[in-house]
């Protein structure tokens, strides 16, 4: 994957980059590429440096050690790349004495992009009022004022870091349907951190899986999804199927079983499913990241 | 892969709904036509995006709020003011004293607080909006800068309008705090005075704040000494606290007065230096 500068969005290049925290490796060693103009999933557990990566692309904070480029610069202190970094965390970096049309003022000020016109469809979208202040609001609120702020930005690099979490389903589903429309109309680089991986799934073009401060897996999501296959149809079938593969997870419904195998079919194994009656199926990423991110060592084989 | 289209639709993505944010207008400040997206106006237009700087813009909005604070003070100071002057009219029969001058130690200290708030509660905010720490910097010493002249302004204005009542009714208006300025000196004395010392106590406000933003409430409080110390020299330098100057450092009051306003002019500078040196590198944390 390569990190240009192109006109649908920034690409990010990190190189050797470690984040300390006193003793504590926040991020160790990483080394990634986001390609421009992608919806980026920034996966992994808590603790896994999801956040740190996230605040060093927005110059939050300048790396323990390594290089950091957005769009081809070091964003610290850069005046060209600052107000085209729009990092949204689901706390909110809002005035809370403010209301929320002068916060969205302030946005509007500092982003050459800002589209005051979207921002106001959205928070139609989300039932917020300008008048309301964000100290006042709820969290579900909040986290949806977050999103009006990340989207309506449109910076050429949005990252939305569990902005989604407060959020009910409805209206984390207005969220989804949001970005993906106004992503389609004005391309950028979404980097997208989340743990809804199920409901963020169908969203995003790469992944980068970091756990412990390293990435884990940084490949595009297609790809990912056919590192593995799930197995579906009569349990007797499906159990003597994937006897000997790697199973990942494994559903039951009555007579009926849903197995997550980890790995590509051999020759031939597709005409043996479809004669045993089972119904073969990409594997889904939440499996494959819990599986990848539940154990203490994964060698390098396993990740593809 | 979804589908992203490199032909940008403006508006594509919903109705124009302006409704909800007052003033909706397109980046080239223009009012977008209703019922037109601005992004649409703003393609449609081919004019020239013309933004105010970094710099000038969050200036106006930090400038706007403090000029809001200021408006506060002052509506809550003067009718105490008035009222006190009034009880010591009916206590002793007259006011020989500047009364209005006694806002001055809460001009000093108010200003100073909300400099503290200002930097804790919008680094953090600034940085995310997509603004430098050196414009964020830059803005503040100039909105803090201001706002000390403001105050000063505001007060000098009472103390002379006060000295003008007081003339009219044979009272005196004597300075009880030993200053710079008495109250036979010219008005621009007083105002250099006032200034001095309230710019000085905006910029130590600011310089409090970065120190408890960076290293925490436990060493900035054991930093205090340092951080309000601007303060304290300007108000030891213009006599404020500990009287007139040594004989020795000024022999005349021209000289006495070039000379604080010299000293100001440097502890100034270097307070607003170590506060835009610490901002310029403060990360923002991501954990609580």
């Amino acid at each position: 994957m390569s990190a240009t500068t192109t006109d649908v969005g920034w690409g990010v290049q990190l190189r050797a980059v470690t984040q300390r925290y006193g003793p504590l490796r926040a991020l160790d060693d990483v080394t990634l590429d986001v390609r421009p103009g992608t919806i980026t999933g920034l996966l992994g557990r808590n603790g896994s440096g999801k956040t740190t990566l996230a605040a060093l692309l927005a110059a939050f904070r300048r790396p323990t050690s390594g290089a950091v480029l957005v769009d081809g610069e070091d964003p610290w202190e850069s005046e060209r790349v600052a107000p085209g970094v729009c990092f949204v965390r689901e706390s909110g970096d809002v005035l809370d004495d403010w209301c929320l049309t002068d916060n969205l003022a302030v946005a509007a000020d500092a982003r050459p992009t800002f589209d005051p016109a979207f921002a106001a469809e959205l928070l139609d979208r989300f039932a917020l009022a300008g008048d309301r202040r964000p100290g006042r609001l709820s969290r579900g609120q909040r986290s949806a004022f977050g999103i009006v702020l990340g989207l309506a930005s449109r910076a050429p690099l949005t990252i939305l870091d569990e902005v989604h979490l407060g959020l009910d389903a409805p209206s984390r589903y207005t969220f989804y349907d949001a970005l993906v429309s106004d992503y389609a109309a004005h391309p950028r680089t979404v980097v997208l951190s989340s743990h809804l991986i199920d409901e963020v799934d169908r969203l995003l073009e790469d992944v980068v899986l970091l756990d412990a401060g390293r990435v884990l897996v940084a490949d595009d999501a297609e790809v990912l999804r056919g590192s593995g296959v799930t197995v579906t149809g009569p349990s007797a079938a499906v159990e003597a199927f994937v006897a000997g593969r790697r199973v990942l997870a494994t559903q039951r419904l009555g007579g009926t079983t849903r197995a997550t195998v980890h790995g590509r079919l051999g020759a031939g194994d597709d005409a043996t499913a479809r004669a045993a009656g089972l119904e073969l199926g990409p594997v889904p990423l939440q499996d494959l990241i819990v599986h990848l991110t539940g154990r203490p060592v994964v060698t390098g084989e396993e990740n593809r | 892969m979804i589908a992203a289209s490199s032909t940008a639709v403006p508006g594509a993505s919903g109705a124009p709904g302006a409704s909800g944010v007052p003033g909706s207008r397109s980046a080239t400040g223009a009012p977008a036509a209703p019922g037109v997206p601005a992004s649409a106006a703003r393609a449609a237009s081919g004019a020239p995006v013309a933004r105010r700087s970094p710099l000038a813009s969050t200036v106006r909005r930090l400038g706007a709020h403090q000029l809001r604070m200021l408006g506060w003070f002052w509506l809550i100071a003067v009718p105490c003011l008035v009222l006190a002057t009034v009880v010591v009219d009916r206590v002793l029969g007259s006011v020989d004293v500047a009364v209005s001058l006694y806002a001055r130690q809460a001009a000093i200290w108010f200003p100073f607080s909300q400099a503290i708030v200002l930097v804790v509660g919008t680094l953090r905010v600034a940085v995310a909006s997509g603004r430098t720490r050196r414009t964020f910097a830059r803005a503040t010493l100039v909105v803090c800068a201001l706002n000390g002249l403001a105050y000063a302004l505001v007060l000098t204005g009472m103390a002379l309008a006060e000295r003008a009542v007081h003339g009219s009714l044979g009272w005196e208006s004597v300075i009880t705090d030993a200053q710079l300025a008495t109250e036979a000196s010219p008005a621009w004395v007083l105002l250099l005075d006032l200034a001095i010392t309230f710019v000085t106590a905006n910029l130590a406000g600011l310089l409090v704040g970065i120190v408890y933003l960076r290293v925490g409430s436990g060493w900035a409080t054991l930093a205090l000494p340092l951080t309000v110390g601007p303060i304290i020299v300007v108000q030891y330098v213009s006599g404020g606290w500990v009287g007139p100057l040594p004989i020795g450092w000024a022999s005349s009051t021209a000289g006495q007065v070039t000379t604080t306003a010299a000293a100001a002019a440097l502890v100034i500078a270097l307070t607003a230096a170590a506060y835009a040196a610490l901002v310029r590198t403060a990360p923002i944390r991501t954990t609580s």
